[in-house]
């Protein structure tokens, strides 16, 4: 054998024991992947149990993942496909099918997923006793089997109010829209801005449209209805009065340049206490109650509805939905360890450790701390109008008629102008 | 006595002849499972309605997707997606072979920090496109971004940039072409340096200016660089899709193709599915005709040009 052909077999063979040492494990531990959206005060605790976790189970190594939402609506469906993940989050059941939808609906994708075989079923199983029955009916059931654990559900959109700056200023949380933007000229005269938000994701200025939908109709049922059967849909007043009430304040009212500010640091800026009010959903209470700790600025602030209508009776119910939910993959390796994680964070002592940091309003009988939570207890929370909406999967861009389209956040400029195009491109598709 | 060729496939005795094959095997292989077999995958999806997730059956629609993506009603929006793609090809084709040729002739000239100068330009090539809009994006993030501080700096009124809808589609045409400049500069740099100086010397016997030397030597010279330059340009451009997702996520009407198509990919639609992957393929294919298109006319043409010079 000549050297050079020497020189060849010895670079085969080490390639071959390369490869193949790197498919051998460590021994019997085995990986449990867990996938999640970026949320700070979710991403803390789930971290700080998984440490739990893997103290009383040495053998389970936890690969604990997390991305920006946008990039995690992106990349877990396919991580799913591709059965690299064993347990992911996503919401609360909602959007169930009605009688009007007709046949030709596209199901919401965790509903897919069960049709597709890739969400382990949880009947039976010991730990679901945990939570309460309600909850467990209207977030965790589908076509009468269990699929998840839903660790909460939060209100998805309403204003947090800074107290001490609004006392100082000798004004009273806002009941109707009038006081709303009279408060807010008021803040403007003294210095103070009115609103900040997160405009940079896109997604936080769309979700506080709910608040003002639950403030204007009886029933946002009643819009999906209309959207389905023919109906005016979102040329229908109440829809055009929302964009209307909503553009004006992010047009004269909301900080300068919010449409750059990202998602998590808009908290900060608001804890700075220059700042009258925050739209966003429940749990950031406890990531505000920090910042402001944080700051050093000190301040009391409170949680009230979108006050979108001018009859304060309207202004009473919060617009909510079910929050994280654990699902496990059925075709996942280590489905019996997964299993164990679901039991783990649905002891007690786990979840009420797990939610008192979140801040949600909880789906076991617990005690929870939270700084607003009292105060949100004692309004009625509906389901947000997102909760019951199924979208046309073939619409185009506008069929949603997201206030995001509209100045300053878009370029449309008028509520009408977005109204009829979003009509045209809901009733375009087929 | 002259140099023997070696012809690598005819190595040695025995296996030695798989050498080359094995050097060659990692690459090919990753080649075609990752850019040749996806691209025809890709055909294959446009005509099925095949979704992000897979809970039904994928069935074949024909051209379906493409008469969906023409159809009158519903082509608002793609309109939109393909002015943007010509808009934004044409202004970086443009304006980025403009300065590079700039550049290159400024850095063929002997000068001191001639050297930094050149690896300061090539630097945002190696950083890459994410890099560089991300910081771009805080450059011009209206609070405390250092471009609003000088802009405030000097008596002006803060900007939002792109926030603003008059400024964003501009500033990421901006961002592309510094992006990429420097990369179209080293072959311009490589095109002048290869133009022989007696033809200088002789237009200067003949009293020919700077601009004159310029206009009738350098820039027929660099007929060949400016081919590659103006190709890479166009495709660079018409399939640009990182630079506008870091930049403004398609917000203000910024989209192009390749991003719309990325949406149509990856959009969840409320209560709904979404990730339409059959559609977003056929999209994909319409890009990819457009761009073949148009780079198969600009080659014929500036071919032609560097045969009559």
């Amino acid at each position: 054998m000549t050297r050079r052909n020497l020189t060849v077999m010895l670079i085969t063979a080490l390639v071959v024991a390369a490869v193949l040492l790197t498919g051998c494990g460590g021994g019997d531990t085995v990986t449990l992947r867990i996938n999640t959206w970026e949320n700070p005060s979710t991403t803390e605790i789930v971290t700080t149990l998984n440490e739990k976790f893997m103290e009383e189970y040495p053998n389970i190594e936890i690969e604990f993942t997390t991305a920006p939402t946008a990039q995690f609506e992106q990349s877990n469906p396919l991580r799913i496909q591709a059965a690299d993940v064993d347990i992911w989050s996503g919401f609360g059941f909602a959007n169930k099918p009605q009688d009007f939808h007709g046949d030709s609906i596209e199901l919401n994708p965790e509903y897919q997923n069960i049709l597709a075989g890739l969400i382990e079923p949880l009947d039976g199983q010991p730990f679901l006793a945990n939570y309460n029955d309600d909850a467990v009916e209207q977030f965790m059931t589908y076509d009468g089997s269990v699929y998840g654990i839903c660790m909460g559900s939060v209100v998805i959109s309403g204003i947090y109010w800074n107290e001490t700056l609004f006392a100082e200023l000798g004004l009273d949380k806002p009941e109707t829209y009038d006081e709303l933007v009279s408060a807010a000229e008021t803040l403007q005269a003294n210095g103070y801005t009115p609103f900040t938000a997160a405009g940079a994701p896109v997604w936080p200025i769309n979700m506080i449209m709910h608040g003002f939908l639950a403030g204007l109709y009886d029933d946002v049922n009643e819009l999906e209805r209309s959207l389905w059967t023919g109906g005016a849909g979102y040329e229908d007043s109440r829809y055009i009065e929302m964009l209307t009430k909503y553009q004006d304040l992010m047009q004269n009212y909301y900080e300068e340049g919010f449409q750059t500010i990202e998602y998590n640091p808009h908290i900060g800026r608001f804890a700075t206490g220059t700042i009258g009010m925050l739209p966003d959903g429940l749990w950031q209470a406890n990531g505000i109650a920090a910042a402001i700790d944080e700051a050093g600025t000190d301040f009391e602030f409170g949680y009230m509805q979108v006050p979108a209508s001018d009859n304060p009776a309207d202004n009473q119910a919060y617009a909510g939905k079910g929050d994280l939910m654990w699902f496990v993959h059925a075709k996942s390796k280590v489905k019996e360890e997964a299993i164990q994680w679901l039991e783990f964070m649905s002891r007690p002592e786990n979840y009420t450790e797990f939610v008192n940091a979140v801040g949600w309003l909880p789906t076991q009988p617990v005690e929870v701390e939270n700084p607003i939570l009292s105060e949100v207890s004692q309004f009625p929370i509906e389901l947000a109008f997102e909760q019951v909406h199924i979208g046309r999967a073939t619409a185009g861009e506008y069929a949603s008629a997201f206030p995001q389209y509209l100045t300053p956040m878009g370029t449309i400029e008028s509520p009408q102008q977005l109204a009829q195009r979003a009509m045209a491109d809901w009733n375009a598709a087929e | 006595m002259a140099k023997a060729i070696i012809n690598p496939f005819r190595f040695g005795k025995g296996i030695g002849w798989m050498s080359p094959y094995l050097v060659l095997a990692p690459a090919l292989i990753l080649f075609l499972a990752f850019q040749f077999f996806p691209s025809f995958a890709t055909v294959g999806f446009s005509f099925t309605d095949i979704t992000r997730t897979g809970y039904r059956e994928v069935s074949f629609v024909g051209l379906g997707n493409y008469a969906e993506f023409f159809r009158p009603a519903q082509f608002a929006e793609k309109w939109v997606a393909i002015r943007n793609s010509i808009v934004f090809a044409v202004a970086v084709v443009l304006i980025q072979n403009a300065l590079a040729l700039l550049f290159a002739v400024i850095l063929n000239r002997a000068w001191k920090g001639r050297a930094i100068f050149r690896g300061v330009l090539f630097l945002p090539v190696i950083l890459g496109i994410t890099v560089n809009a991300l910081v771009w994006r805080l450059m011009f993030n209206p609070f405390g971004g250092i471009i609003n501080n000088i802009v405030m700096s000097l008596g002006g009124e803060s900007q939002l940039f792109f926030a603003d809808p008059d400024l964003a589609f501009s500033l990421i045409i901006f961002v592309q072409v510094w992006s990429y400049v420097g990369y179209s500069t080293v072959i311009f740099l490589s095109g002048l340096q290869a133009i022989p100086a007696p033809l200088y010397e002789a237009a200067r016997v003949d009293g020919a200016g700077g601009l004159r030397q310029f206009w009738s030597i350098t820039f027929p010279m660099l007929a060949q660089a400016t081919t590659v330059n103006v190709l890479l340009a166009i495709i660079g451009a018409l399939r640009t899709f990182d630079t506008i997702y870091v930049t403004t996520n398609g917000q203000f009407e910024t989209y192009n193709m390749a991003f719309y198509m990325f949406r149509l990919a990856f959009r969840s639609v409320t209560g709904s599915g979404g990730g339409r992957l059959g559609f977003a393929s056929a999209v994909a294919t319409l890009l990819f005709l457009m761009i073949f298109v148009v780079a198969l006319v600009a080659q014929h043409l500036l071919r032609k040009r560097e045969v009559d010079l």
